[in-house]
């Protein structure tokens, strides 16, 4: 499995980047164009549709089910349940946040279904991977990394990925989109379909309790 | 305003989500309190920390799975396939057997000709080849007849992906049993077994991945893929020009077409 690290940029960057991201009301050509396609049933919108956006609706559903075969079917799920609904689609949010709220509600489902059975199935990021002393966070993290990135440590990285698995699942959710994703808290809100108050709520309240359990590790 | 409240805002804060007269009072108060500062400090380093985490990319195979599930279902509805009465179709697939089954569902995608000629009347094998990832649909309502078209014929047909991925014998035995299926036991069932596909068109199951409730099926299919003689389930080998031995996720599923509606969903 490929695994490479998200793109890097600094706070400022970032908040110039949220602030930036489209109102909620226009989306781009690009999406417009794509989406009519998507609705007349093009089988090359289809493709293109899933080259756009499912790296992006993976990496998700990794964070929140923390297993990459998971993630794998649940980003299949998530695609076929776009399809199907496509047509009930008005445009309320960009196409991303509309899969995302898809794939939330995916895992959540997922996660239900694990609840009821047994979840030892599930590995954990800092599990070792096989016979190594590897763990599927240092995988994910040690690829693809530029130089000038200032890497986490190892003993950082474990900490935040212990944390953020230990997060009740609607902070997780919140923190994933927000802080992992780069989404804004408006988008966040559509994907969660909560308000916003909420998210910032939710926000707040989960970063906060990362940091206490970072802390308390 | 003492520390603990205002240092419950410094999430929103450091997002730039506050209003402006909060900001101004957060700003004011953080001038005078170095405490704060040092806590909007911490508050920021997870924010960047959280950034700096990896994000996992998605395997090629995965995004190659899910453009092949939705090219499915994009082209299952084609009006000019589907003319005649046709309710319930079985499509069998066969994918190679890549790094787990979950990740061999498809490998490389391209949609060659489907075979139309003959599908319209019933009892007529619809095969389309994506890439290495083969897909046969039988009509149902044809008991026993024989398919128009011969092994040699659609061997050649295929010939570019018949390599990785055997030919099914159009008169063999897993075509009839197919037949035999349509519209009875299996209706809800899905079957998965990885096979191994031997030189002379027989195979045997190696791995039942999804079995069926029914022991029968099973049976049958066990038996299906041991018929010799005219009826081997596979073309022989020197037909597909595949080696000895191929290992094959085979996949029965009901699937249900309705001519009236056509392409849209
Ligand atoms: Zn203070």
């Amino acid at each position: 499995m490929v695994f490479t690290r998200s793109m890097t940029l600094d706070d400022e960057e970032f908040r110039n980047a949220a602030l930036a991201a489209e109102p909620l009301s226009a989306r781009t050509t690009y999406e417009s164009e794509l989406l009519e396609k998507l609705k007349a049933n093009d089988a090359d919108a289809f493709d293109r549709f899933v080259d756009s956006y499912s790296g992006d609706v993976f990496s998700l559903l990794y964070r929140l089910t923390e297993n990459a075969d998971d993630a794998a079917e649940l980003t299949q799920e998530t695609f076929l349940n776009a399809f199907r609904s496509i047509g009930r689609f008005r445009g309320e949010s960009g196409l991303k946040t509309w899969l995302f709220r898809i794939a939330v509600n995916e895992s959540r489902n997922r996660f239900r279904w694990w609840k009821r059975r047994k979840r030892e199935r599930t590995i954990s990021l800092d599990a070792a991977i096989g016979d190594s002393e590897m763990t599927l966070s240092d995988v994910i993290a040690d690829r693809g990394s530029s130089p000038e990135d200032e890497v986490l440590s190892r003993e950082r990285r474990a900490a935040l990925n212990s944390a953020l698995l230990d997060l009740p699942i609607s902070f997780r959710e919140a923190v994933v989109l927000v802080d992992i994703e780069g989404l804004s808290y408006e988008e966040t809100a559509l994907a969660l379909d909560v308000g916003i108050g909420t998210v910032k709520s939710r926000i707040s309240r989960g970063r906060e309790e990362l940091r206490r359990r970072l802390r308390d590790s | 305003m003492k520390c603990v409240d205002l240092r419950s805002k410094f999430s929103l804060y450091i997002d730039g989500a506050l209003s402006d007269l909060e900001m101004a009072l957060l700003d004011g108060h953080l001038s005078d309190c170095p405490l704060c500062r040092e806590e909007l400090d911490e508050e920021r380093r997870l924010r960047s920390d959280l950034r700096r985490l990896g994000r996992p990319s998605i395997p090629p195979a995965v995004a190659e799975s899910v453009k092949f599930a939705l090219r499915e279902r994009t082209s299952e509805g084609r009006p000019s396939i589907f003319s005649t009465s046709v309710s319930d179709w079985i499509p069998m697939r066969l994918m190679p057997l890549g790094i787990g089954v979950a990740a061999s569902l498809v490998i490389g995608i391209s949609f060659l000709s489907m075979m139309f000629a003959g599908a319209r009347s019933a009892g007529e094998i619809i095969s389309s080849d994506r890439g290495r990832d083969t897909r046969i649909m039988l009509t149902p309502g044809n008991a026993e007849g024989l398919s128009d078209i011969s092994p040699t014929e659609y061997a050649r047909s295929r010939m570019s992906v018949a390599g990785e991925s055997p030919s099914i014998n159009p008169n063999g035995a897993i075509v009839a049993l197919t037949r035999s299926l349509v519209g009875s036991r299996m209706r809800d069932d899905e079957v998965v077994v990885v096979a191994n596909v031997l030189s002379n068109g027989l195979a045997s199951v190696t791995e039942v991945v999804e079995g069926n409730s029914d022991a029968k099926t099973m049976a049958d299919l066990e038996r299906a893929l041991q018929a010799d003689g005219s009826n081997t389930p596979f073309v022989p080998a020197v037909l597909d020009n595949r080696g000895d031995n191929v290992r094959v996720v085979l996949k029965f599923k009901t699937v249900n077409v309705s001519t009236r509606t056509g392409s849209k969903r």
